[in-house]
């Protein structure tokens, strides 16, 4: 029988994964490796995965086929940091949540992106801390009801992206897990025509069993739904503050490829040392 | 004229009935439930014109489509 595209980047042994029935974060997955397909990456050697804790963070480790550091809740970036300062060689790739990147790891993510650190950061939005049953985080939609907004979410979501956008990174994008083609494309740029410097990354997916169950809605009615609601950043930008509320801006944020952290830190080393 | 035929691996699925929702030609639908994992798995019912949506939008990495020419 024919073989999934996915397989030969999975650990077999411990499929299926442990996410629930129907969850995004598994999409994610399929397009992250038909970007390595198309790539032509045939196993995962020149890679290390850093993610923090959560359930996006188990995307990495134990899933994928390559060597990965799961660390503490919000500290995948500085790991991630010395992992790519100790052998720049390596492609360093950072999968998380929104509460572990944006919310307890929020200051490690900004001032990674000041820097335009060499490293690729996949933020999986999913609006709610997924792993520990639902409870609001800095994504969550106003008035959303969550444990611990019973009366629905009085704060506004903050927008990564573009706060990300207005450092010194060097790429910003963010699609909706209902955009595969697009998404998996970005991911291929982030990889090739701009392969250093700070990329960011943000998936819209919204948590099916805390998010998307709560609405009474299926996974499936979900992402047909998101494929109306999630829109490019120029239609966005045209529209009405309410009907702004009611949609996802997507695309690229930004595509730079000024030098990363690493080759200005080599440059000033070597002057360091006197080297010309 | 291609002919497509869409495979369900039965270890992986999670029945979340993604695929089935997803395609355009309603060309699946569920059949029994797996007594080894519990859950209900997709088959192929109708015709397939290969759009793939259903192998990019399944999770679990439970479906690929082959092409026949
Ligand atoms: C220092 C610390 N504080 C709190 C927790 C509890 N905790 C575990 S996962 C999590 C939030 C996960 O949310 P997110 O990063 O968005 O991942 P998701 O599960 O939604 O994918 C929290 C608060 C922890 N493990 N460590
Ligand atoms: S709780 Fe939400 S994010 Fe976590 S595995 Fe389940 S559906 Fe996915
Ligand atoms: S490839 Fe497209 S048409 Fe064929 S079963 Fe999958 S979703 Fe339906
Ligand atoms: S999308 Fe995948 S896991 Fe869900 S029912 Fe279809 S084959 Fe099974
Ligand atoms: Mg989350």
């Amino acid at each position: 029988m024919a073989e999934h595209f996915g397989l030969k980047y999975l650990r077999r042994e411990v499929l299926p994964t442990a996410f629930c029935p129907g969850c995004y974060n598994g999409i994610l997955m399929n397009a992250l490796f038909q970007a390595f397909m198309e790539l032509g990456i045939e196993d995962l050697k020149r890679f290390v995965f850093v993610s923090g804790i959560g359930c996006s963070s188990w995307i990495p480790s134990p899933f994928i086929r390559a060597d990965s550091l799961h660390t503490l809740h919000g500290r995948a970036i500085p790991v991630a940091t010395g992992v790519k300062l100790a052998n720049p060689e390596l492609n360093v790739i950072v999968i998380g949540g929104d509460g572990d990147l944006a919310s307890i790891g929020g200051n490690h993510l900004l001032h990674a992106a000041r820097r335009n650190m060499d490293l690729l950061v996949i933020m999986i939005n999913n609006q709610v801390y997924g792993m520990t049953r639902g409870q609001a985080a800095p994504t969550t939609p106003h008035g959303m009801i969550t444990p611990t907004t019973p009366y629905g979410n009085p704060e506004r979501p903050m927008d990564v992206a573009s706060i990300i956008a207005g450092t010194n990174a060097n790429y910003v994008a963010r699609w909706c897990i209902s955009q595969y083609i697009p998404l998996k494309n970005s991911i291929k740029d982030a990889l090739s025509r701009y392969s250093r410097g700070f990329r960011f990354i943000e998936v819209y997916a919204p948590c099916v069993t805390y998010v998307v169950r709560r609405e009474g809605k299926t996974p499936g009615e979900k992402l047909k739904e998101l494929m109306k609601k999630c829109v490019r950043i120029e239609t966005w930008r045209r529209m009405s503050p309410e009907e702004r509320e009611k949609h996802v801006a997507t695309g690229v944020f930004k595509a730079e490829d000024k030098p990363g952290f690493i080759e200005t830190y080599k440059k000033y080393i070597a002057q360091a040392l006197g080297e010309k | 004229m291609a002919h497509y035929k869409v495979f369900i691996n039965k270890k992986l699925c999670k029945g979340c009935g993604i695929c089935i929702e997803i395609c355009p030609r309603n060309a699946l639908r569920f059949n029994g439930i797996n007594p080894e994992t519990g859950y209900r798995n997709p088959e192929q019912v109708g015709e397939c014109i290969g759009c793939r949506q259903c192998m990019w939008y399944c999770p679990d990495q439970a479906v690929v489509v082959v092409g026949e020419q």
